[in-house]
């Protein structure tokens, strides 16, 4: 699993790339685990790398959107094919996290 | 778990090292294509499927990645039969029953998915066998 961050105003954006399951997972926990010690409050999760999510990375995202909730922060995802969506919907966990289909779309919804 | 595998099975044998289950999701979309489930239930299968193996390393061996897995997959008439056997830790049918989704929080989501995705999620545990067995069935949806 490989992870790209870059900044788009005041929002972090985070590319990841790979699969989210039970082997890369505590990974993606390790990632996010440092920027969430910085105390960002605008995250925007980019998922257009990840061909496949098991519960193991939903857990990851999960966290993250629950110690951010915790401390004031704004996690948003946006990218997901139709497989990560399809498990989302299962999970239901698209009426939790708000979801864009891109990331410019993720990142205006900070500013509206 | 007996080896012999008929003309419609395949069997694949992993030690329980959670690096192989990329493996295991690959050979079970190339069986349920072979089966003739639509794209969406072959992301299903393969979901349910991974979650299984999963739940083997972390509760049946408790992460112990020397340990032997083994996945027969068979062609049915109308879908497919997945057999998961290992030798750890037996499980308890009754606490593998999944959570349900009111409370959101991190874990416990693999039964849920199983559960929902296949048609049949069976655990067998006999006191004379090491292990627990893992069955469960997925059948193709007619269309029309």
């Amino acid at each position: 699993m490989e992870f790209e961050r870059k900044t788009e105003s005041d929002v972090d954006v985070i590319l990841l790339k790979g699969d989210m399951d039970s082997h890369t997972s505590p990974k993606a926990r390790d990632f996010f685990a440092g920027i969430l010690k910085e105390g960002k409050k605008k995250i925007v999760v980019d998922l257009d790398g990840v061909k496949y999510i098991s519960s193991a990375g939903l857990a990851t995202l999960i966290e993250v959107f629950q110690k951010m909730h915790r401390y004031g922060g704004s996690l948003k995802l946006c990218g997901m094919n139709e497989t990560t969506k399809g498990i989302f919907e299962i999970a239901k966990l698209d009426s939790i996290f708000a979801i864009y289909e891109t990331k410019d779309k993720a990142v205006a919804a900070f500013s509206s | 778990m007996e080896v012999n595998i008929g003309q419609n099975q395949v069997l694949l044998q992993i030690k329980s090292d959670d690096r192989y289950l990329r493996l295991v999701r690959t050979m079970v979309e190339e069986i349920s294509l072979l089966a003739g489930f639509a794209p969406h239930d072959i992301s299903d299968i393969v979901l349910a499927v991974d979650e299984a193996c999963a739940n083997i390393i972390k509760h049946a061996y408790g992460g112990d990645k020397s340990k032997d897995i083994f996945i027969k997959l068979s062609l049915l008439s109308s879908g497919i039969e997945v057999i998961l056997k290992d030798y750890g830790r037996k499980v308890s049918p009754e606490k593998m029953k999944g959570r349900e989704l009111d409370e959101i929080r991190p874990g416990g989501l693999g039964i849920y998915f199983m559960k929902k995705i296949m048609d049949s999620v069976q655990y067998i545990t006999r006191d004379s066998v090491e292990g627990t067995e893992l069955i469960m069935v997925k059948y193709v949806k007619k269309c029309g």
